[in-house]
């Protein structure tokens, strides 16, 4: 049964982060799902159905958080898969970085990212990120379906 | 009859007959004294009837004592037949006779005569006069003779002294003309010669052969023109001789050179008669002439293989100058460049008419490079079949016969250069000189390629080594940007989560440690950002475009515009010109200082910044000026490193980053930076740019 609040995909691999995250998600009053992926390969796991994600039925998340540096599958690897799959390639995919670095500002863009946010050393900066990018997000995807 | 009767016809008769044969007797006396009778046979005639009668009357007086018979009847035929012939002869003779003169005819005949006579008498005394005259002028004339004759004989004795005075003088000028030690010719203006010894020794003719000859023919083909053109202007009358050098075709097919000078002889008329030509063999002076052109040449080449030899950048490059140079340098029929490969000779490359052995290899001790190469010295072989250092096999598929081998580099022999003649040939010491000098400069070459290559191969070696350190260098920025500033981040998340989820009050003292511990985590993380920055600065491409330097600054400062309103700042912006630069790293420098005028005049109440510019050699020099608190010259050095700050933290924010920054970009465009400040008296801070045109 598809719950009516579609999930957030949100992909780091680092738990500090996920937490910090997560709560900044909180503190904005999201009230979706969080369903974390680890690195990369749980990544095309969860869009594959398989592995960890075996037996989801959460259907399409409503927005996808991708970090970019992650170990052996990293976040502009998995951006291109999901933009290569019919069935996700309209997900909006929010990429997040720790580092200002153009190199991959502009390989995020190339590869078809809605949104690029830097990971602030300040949480509550970040939270407010979130806050906005969220709101526009489920604005967007919340209308009549 | 009675013989009286008888006796008296017996007596008339025989007188009739004696009668009758003294008439002719008569006629014959008469004949003989009168030669100039005419008609003397009539009268003949008339004498041989008459005898005929006189026989008939004869036989008569016989026929008195016996009878007739034959024999009287013969002589009566006989008288008949004459006197028949008489009277027949006779009448047709008849006017004739009548038209001889009658003696008074001849004695009228006579008168004229005498008169004729008389005449002639007369003429004949003039005559006798005139013949007197006639003798007396024989005389003078032959008086005058006498002395003629001895004049002419004077003459003649006189002419005869000429004459062997012009034998001598012709035979003083033939032996002249012959025996000169200078080439003497005489040429018909059509083109046929007579020469002297000389002339013809020097063309190897004899004088026969010569004689058959045109000048054009024995002239070399290419100088015929040049000679009839001489000839042509000399029979024109432009100038009056001619000196010049040509070429004859000697006897044997050789060419002769020399040096010739015609002059034209003309007769009394002005018309050209001959030329006399004299002509010195300068073959020996033309060949050393030639030869000292050959060797300018050569020499030349020599000089242009030498020049493209030093900025050979490869062996190959070498090989080419070498191969093509060696062989026209001593005209040889091939040339083969060998290198030293261990113990063998490497036949690298070679120019030739057939091939030789271009890439094989032979033992240092089989073959004449390898001879040259430790023996460390040119060798040349006129004969190779008679030489024993040749390996007679590897010859015998060649055209070689003879050669010229010179070591590459003589102390350390590295390879040689070898010339080929396919005729038997001695190769001259200057040619071996040539090849030698060819091979020292090929041994500078190959030492430069090879220290040029080293050099390659290091500055190869360096590039990647620079290369992996870059993308190590940007591997760890990256790694430094993401995992540096993650950590400082996670502390900053959870001492926020702490905070807002702690149960029990914490003291303000705690708070200000919690305080401090974000603080610095903040700091760190600005630390972090600034210095990767400053080393993304080395690396970032420079886009280079024309900056409207007014408008740039007037974009940096809406930055500060929020300060600005709450201080009193004057700013003072001169007219600048335009500037050639990165418009993002320019634009960051406008903002660093513009950030620094306004920060160390904080403490000042009323704030003057002033921006101006004026030119330098290469470009433009803008400066920034403030009235704020300056620093101490004493550390100018450092004013411009890496975290490096000359007023204390509490005085002015700040990391020490800005003006490292600055310095860093003003380098990259190839321009400088400055300061100059007295310690609370304000600061000027310059940097200079290039302008476009300046660029590299």
């Amino acid at each position: 049964m598809q719950t009516l609040v579609k999930d957030i995909l949100l992909v780091d691999d680092s738990a500090n982060d996920v937490t910090l995250i997560k709560n900044a998600l909180d503190e904005a009053n999201f009230g979706n799902n969080i369903i974390v992926a680890e690195d990369g390969e749980e990544a095309i796991d969860f869009l594959k159905t398989r592995g960890k994600f075996e037996g989801y039925t959460g259907g399409k998340p409503i927005f996808i958080l991708l970090d970019i540096k992650m170990p052996l599958m990293d976040g502009i690897e998995v951006l291109k898969v999901i933009r290569q799959d019919p069935r996700y390639n309209m997900v909006p995919v929010i990429m997040l970085t720790s580092s200002r670095d153009t190199h991959d500002l502009q390989a995020c863009y190339e590869n078809g990212a809605n949104s690029f946010v830097v990971k602030p050393v300040n949480m509550g900066s970040f939270i407010q990120v979130v806050k906005e990018l969220g709101k526009y997000w489920v604005v967007i995807n919340e209308l009549p379906a | 009859m009675t013989p009286l009767l008888m006796m008296v016809m017996a007596l008339s008769n025989a007188l009739i007959a004696i009668s009758y044969a003294s008439i002719p007797i008569f006629l014959v006396v008469f004949i003989r004294r009168r030669k100039d009778m005419p008609f003397t046979w009539i009268i003949f005639l008339f004498g041989l009837f008459i005898l005929a009668c006189g026989a008939t009357h004869i036989v008569h007086v016989v026929g008195l004592w016996w009878e007739v018979n034959w024999w009287q009847a013969s002589v009566d035929t006989f008288c008949a037949l004459i006197s028949l012939a008489t009277a027949v002869v006779v009448w047709p003779y008849l006017p004739k006779i009548l038209s001889i003169p009658s003696p008074d005819q001849l004695r009228m005949v006579n008168l004229d005569l005498q008169k004729e006579k008389d005449k002639l008498v007369y003429t004949q005394n003039n005559l006798q006069k005139a013949y007197n005259d006639v003798e007396i002028t024989v005389k003078e004339r032959t008086d005058e003779l006498i002395v003629a004759n001895l004049r002419l004989q004077e003459e003649i004795e006189e002419r005869k002294k000429l004459e062997e005075a012009i034998r001598l003088s012709e035979e003083y000028f033939r032996n002249i003309f012959e025996y000169s030690t200078i080439g003497v010719a005489i040429t018909s203006v059509n083109g046929n010669m007579k020469a002297n010894q000389h002339f013809r020794e020097i063309l190897g003719f004899s004088e026969e052969e010569l004689s058959k000859k045109r000048w054009q023919e024995i002239t070399h083909p290419d100088d015929v023109q040049l000679n009839q053109d001489y000839l042509n202007s000399i029979i024109a009358g432009e100038k009056p001789s001619a000196r010049f050098e040509k070429r004859y075709i000697h006897k044997n097919g050789s060419y002769v050179w020399v040096d010739i000078s015609t002059i034209l002889q003309r007769d009394k008329d002005g018309l050209p008669l001959y030329f006399i030509t004299s002509i010195q063999d300068i073959t020996d002076r033309k060949k050393a002439e030639e030869e000292h052109i050959v060797l300018n040449q050569r020499l030349q080449m020599l000089v242009l293989a030498i020049q493209e030899l030093s900025i050979a950048q490869d062996i190959s490059r070498i090989m080419e100058i070498v191969r093509a140079s060696a062989r026209n340098l001593v005209n040889a029929s091939g040339a083969t460049f060998v290198l030293k490969d261990g113990e063998m000779c490497y036949y690298a490359d070679e120019d030739a008419i057939a091939p030789l052995w271009k890439g094989q290899r032979f033992p240092l001790g089989s073959c004449i490079s390898g001879w040259a190469m430790e023996h460390k010295e040119a060798v040349t072989i006129s004969d190779i079949y008679a030489d024993p250092r040749i390996p007679v096999e590897a010859y015998k598929k060649t055209f070689v016969k003879s050669l010229a081998m010179v070591p590459i580099r003589k102390g350390d022999p590295l390879g040689a250069i070898g010339a080929y003649w396919e005729e038997y040939y001695s190769p001259s010491p200057i040619e071996v000189q040539l090849l030698q000098t060819l091979a020292d400069a090929t041994a500078r070459a190959v030492e430069n390629v090879q220290l040029f290559e080293g050099l390659e191969n290091r500055v190869a070696q360096r590039t990647v080594q620079l290369e992996t350190a870059n993308k190590e260098l940007e591997a760890f920025s990256y790694s430094v940007s993401h995992d540096l500033r993650a950590p400082l981040r996670h502390i900053n998340g959870f001492i926020n989560l702490f905070l807002e989820k702690r149960t029990s009050n914490l003291t303000e003292e705690e708070l200000g440690y919690l305080k401090t511990v974000t603080n610095s985590a903040s700091e760190m993380g600005e630390l972090i950002d600034a210095l990767l920055t400053f080393s993304r600065l080395n690396r970032t491409e420079l886009h280079k475009q024309h900056i409207d330097t007014q408008q740039i600054i007037e974009q940096g400062l809406k930055i500060f515009e929020e300060e600005m309103k709450t201080r009193v700042i004057e700013l003072k912006i001169n007219k600048l010109p335009k500037s050639f630069g990165d418009y993002q790293l320019i634009g960051q420098v406008w903002i660093n200082l513009l950030s620094n005028a306004i920060k160390y005049t904080g403490k000042k109440e009323r704030a003057v910044i002033e921006i101006g510019s004026y030119p330098d050699k290469t470009g433009t020099v803008f400066y920034i000026r403030d009235n704020g608190a300056g620093f101490n010259m004493k550390y100018v050095e450092k004013l411009f490193g890496v975290f490096q700050r000359l007023h204390k933290s509490r005085d002015f924010e700040g990391i020490g980053i800005g003006l490292a920054n600055i310095n860093r970009i003003i380098t990259r465009h190839g321009g400088k930076c400055w300061a100059e400040s007295k310690e609370n008296d304000g600061a000027v801070f310059y940097f200079s740019l290039p302008d476009a045109k300046n660029e590299h």
